[in-house]
């Protein structure tokens, strides 16, 4: 297991070193850099502009600027943001805690609510209540997030329930703790609900359909004639085969999720590491951009790893030798 | 199923954790409540005096990217930091005059090329160390300093000479010229010259860290300033706050110093539309941004919702196209405008006939909600001082395009509609602007055009690509973009109307002028900037604006109104279309 895990850190290298790679280059060979918009300027003159380019570097070749980079980043130097002049590893601190505050939340909203409704839809399939659940995960499979974060927003805007964006109330340093968690709360509601809502939809079909499967098995039917009780046999022989799955799954779906964040961020104005990259690549400031895909996708891998040792744990048909 | 459990628990208390760690304190700090004698020369505001105390909560689109006033940042940092800094003049944002700020008074030399601050005696810095005329000389030294790149030292030089800054005493600063010129005062010490702390900044400029000082997280209590306001605590992605200063070197009436305010927080939001309905939510008490669509709904709600709405008039910024009148090859030996097409571009006669199919009342109706009005030379209104109102208009009249085009040779000789000249081209050219801009109203131009035997193609480019494509591919037919000037003085224009300057979009970076009027201009726009008379320069003014309204080089589209808002509660508010629109005086507002 040891081992395994080593290589796989290992294995993180050259994935990491194509990325950077391939993201550099192609942010690159985009039109424009960060100093383009000063030409619309009628303040500034041309010195000025190739004097900044001089000073940030930006007047080399882009295999030379990638190079630096990668040395630099290789000592855990990721540079300094063209238009913050502040080490880039400074900005994403704050922002990638707020991504994973939300991917968690939503997380847990879709595994808190797809595990039981998955497995009330499956013990009373065909009944009232099935069928309502799955009226409600076909609808959060298929409406576009984008969509549903505008409508949230406007229903926050409209009934005045929920803040319209956000992470906190402005007086949010003022308020006691407790309060302040129920501020937290309070706007985490709907960008999680739209964030969540997707992957709880899944993971509740996912549910039904692996309980209902393992009902059919062999070993159930015996328990049953054992004279076991319906609960018994449901909750301790076939809930334990059938939600195995499941769980190797909520490693993969945190990773989906810190990706996702994206687009909620984006529309409902929470301040995660989404929006800042976006605002980072529309303005071409090229270090940040970087430092947030970086770091971005070593979220991703290390969610996968997890993904992988979860699996491993808990079915000991999987070994990884 | 125990170890099941244990998991989820684990989980939940994982997630409480970081809840947990998502937790603030608020702190105070005795900056904000130490008090130094009022300053002898305090300036004493004639605002109606007001309360002390409450907020303002603003919107600001982005995150402020610095505090430092020198290094280039943009709007959002300056609508910030220009609450925090003083500078030595001030433009009012009512009469458009200068006004003193720091500076109590100056006189200029009789040569006109040696002029004199004095400052205020008493002021001080939020640490309690006086402002001087050390200072003032500390901020020119970094203006002109080799490895600070700034654009102020863009417009302080004469001819390439730069200002020389020095402080002859504590309280008297002086600056002198190669030759006299007319910007000079507002240069020297106006809007865009923030006086910084040499005490604080001094060993960051000789560490060579100046660019990175007082960045977004540099300590508050480090962040030593002047102005109405002091930086009290910075978010990122959430919010900006400033804090009263105790020591601000203004009075009211009553001989109370302002400002009256507690605190101004800038609320960080990415778009127009949130900010909007952040304001009619409630969470915001003051709108300076208002896209036209959303006026009637705000103007609806005014009464029921408590807040007011004021049209302030004609936005400054304009909203432009031109063609490409570049002529020669790229590097690759291919013309930027294909020559035929050029000889077209160069033709008078060509830009008058696309102005005259502008329909400008149709666009205002159409697009604007009819909140806007036509446009047809280079200055709006809204510039008191400078504005010519008797500039050459091509309206809206297709049968003059008609007979402008006959007479160019440009007539349809195959019948399909679309002109042709004498070797069978089609009348036809490319715009081009970027996505999200003005697809609507680049349409209406392109239907009238049709209607005159004219094909107009219309293309969308990302922001950047647009920019780089006019300044520096060139290859491009003609061009749609917005202008927003950095000041009303006719010297910020020197960068478009010289022939030789890189922002003269429609054939930049000449040698020599490539046509008369374009060396009338330039010689115009030398001469505003040195002659010291008003009504001289005036003259020569309105004349550059006749020329380019006659000859066309931009043709000008519409002008928004301009319009803002904020709750009833607010008093001295006195909105204006130069930034800040409405915190401009932020010292003097109050709250009932």
């Amino acid at each position: 297991m040891k081992t395994y895990i080593l290589k796989r850190l290992l294995h993180m290298i050259p994935l990491l070193l194509g990325i950077t790679f391939f993201s550099f280059m192609i942010i690159s060979f985009a039109p424009g850099d960060y100093l383009t918009d000063m030409s619309q300027n009628p303040q500034v003159s041309a010195q000025t502009i190739e004097d900044l380019r001089t000073q940030f570097g930006l007047d080399r070749p882009w295999y030379i600027q990638y190079a630096k980079w990668l040395w630099n980043a290789s000592h855990l130097d990721f540079g300094y943001s063209f238009a913050n002049q502040v080490p880039v590893f400074t900005l994403i601190r704050e922002r990638m805690f707020n991504t994973l505050l939300l991917a968690l939340s939503a997380a847990l909203f879709a595994w808190g609510l797809s595990i039981p409704l998955g497995i009330i839809s499956a013990v009373r399939q065909n009944t009232w209540v099935d069928r309502s659940a799955s009226f409600v995960s076909f609808l959060g499979l298929s409406i576009p997030e984008v969509f549903f974060a505008l409508l949230m927003v406007l229903f926050a805007a409209k009934t005045k329930l929920f803040p319209v964006g956000g992470m906190k109330s402005i007086d949010f340093e003022y308020m006691s703790y407790p309060a302040q968690i129920i501020n937290l709360l309070h706007h985490l509601i709907l960008p999680t609900i739209v964030l969540g809502s997707i992957s709880m939809a899944g993971r509740m079909r996912q549910m039904r359909a692996n309980l209902l499967e393992t009902l059919l098995q062999d070993y159930i039917q015996t328990a049953r004639a054992k004279g076991l009780s319906d609960r018994v046999v449901i909750y301790k022989h076939a809930l334990r085969n059938a939600i195995n799955p499941l769980i190797t799954l909520f490693g993969f779906t945190l990773a989906g999720l810190l990706s996702g964040a994206f687009l909620v961020e984006v529309v409902m104005s929470w301040p995660g590491l989404g929006r800042l990259t976006l605002d980072a690549l529309f303005s071409r400031d090229l270090y940040l951009v970087m430092g947030s895909l970086l770091m971005a996708s070593v979220m991703l891998i290390i969610g996968n790893l997890v993904a992988d040792i979860l699996l491993a744990l808990s079915d000991p048909r999987i070994r990884y030798e | 199923m125990k170890r099941f459990l244990i998991i989820i628990a684990c989980i939940f208390f994982a997630y409480f954790l970081i809840l947990l760690m998502a937790l603030e304190k608020s702190e105070d700090h005795p900056r904000f409540h130490t008090s130094y004698p009022v300053p002898v020369d305090a300036d004493t505001s004639m605002s109606e005096p007001g309360q002390y105390g409450g907020r303002v909560l603003i919107g600001s689109i982005g995150d402020p990217k610095t505090f430092n006033p020198i290094t280039p940042s943009g709007r959002t940092s300056a609508d910030i930091y220009e609450r925090l800094f003083s500078t030595l003049v001030s433009r009012d944002r009512i009469t458009q005059e200068i006004v003193p700020a720091l500076a109590k008074s100056w006189e200029f030399s009789d040569d006109n090329r040696e002029l004199t601050f004095h400052m205020r005696r008493g002021v001080v810095w939020s640490d309690g160390v006086p402002v001087t005329a050390y200072d003032a000389e500390f901020t020119y030294e970094v203006i002109y300093h080799p490895d600070i790149a700034n654009y102020l030292r863009d417009a302080m030089n004469v001819n390439g000479e730069p200002f020389v800054g020095t402080a002859v005493d504590s309280f008297t600063f002086k600056v002198t010229i190669p030759s006299p010129i007319a910007p000079f005062l507002k240069l020297a010490g106006g809007d865009d010259v923030h006086i910084l702390p040499k005490h604080i900044l001094k060993p960051e400029l000789e560490k060579g860290t100046f660019d990175s000082a007082y960045n977004i997280s540099w300590p508050p209590e480090k962040l030593v300033s002047c102005g109405p306001f002091l930086f009290e605590k910075f978010e990122s992605g959430v919010k900006t706050a400033l804090r009263r200063n105790p020591n601000y070197w203004r009075v009211d009436r009553h001989g109370n110093r302002l400002p009256y305010l507690e605190r101004i927080i800038f609320v960080t939001l990415r778009n127009f539309e949130t900010e909007f309905l952040m304001f009619q939510n409630g969470d915001l008490d003051m709108l300076d941004q208002i896209r036209l669509s959303n006026v009637p709904i705000l103007e609806r709600d005014a009464e029921k919702n408590g807040y007011k709405v004021v049209d302030i008039g004609t936005d400054v910024g304009l909203v432009l196209f031109w063609f490409n009148m570049k002529p020669g090859t790229n590097k690759s030996g291919k013309p930027y405008v294909a020559p035929y097409k050029l000889t077209w571009f160069n033709d008078v006669r060509w830009r008058r006939v696309v102005s005259h199919a502008v329909d400008r009342k149709g666009i205002i109706e159409r697009v604007a909600d009819g909140l806007a009005v036509p446009q047809y030379g280079p200055e709006t209104e809204t510039n008191k001082l400078w504005y010519n109102p008797n500039v050459v208009k091509y309206e809206y009249d297709l049968d003059k395009s008609r007979a402008l085009l006959d007479s160019m040779g440009l007539i349809d000789r195959d019948g399909d509609g679309i002109r042709e000249d004498e070797e069978g081209h089609p009348a036809e050219f490319t715009m081009v602007t970027y996505t999200g801009g003005t697809g609507v109203t680049a349409n209406i131009i392109k239907d009238d055009l049709a209607k005159v035997g004219v094909r107009m193609i219309y293309s969308e480019v990302e922001f950047k690509t647009l920019l780089v494509l006019i300044h520096d591919e060139l290859t491009y037919e003609c061009g749609l973009i917005g202008l927003t000037p950095g000041d009303l003085d006719p010297s910020d224009g020197m960068n478009v109307w010289l022939s030789s300057s890189s922002m003269h979009m429609w054939n930049p970076n000449q040698e020599k002028p490539a046509t008369k009027w374009e060396a009338r201009i330039d010689e115009l726009m030398r001469l505003q900037m040195v002659t010291l008379d008003r009504e001289k320069r005036k003259e020569y003014y309105d004349e550059v604006q006749y020329i380019i309204s006659d000859q066309v080089p931009f043709i000008y589209i519409t002008t928004a109104k301009a319009y803002v808002s904020y709750r009833n509660e607010f008093r001295n508010i006195s909105p204006s279309v130069i930034n800040h629109r409405l915190l401009w005086n932020a010292d003097e507002l109050w709250k009932e």
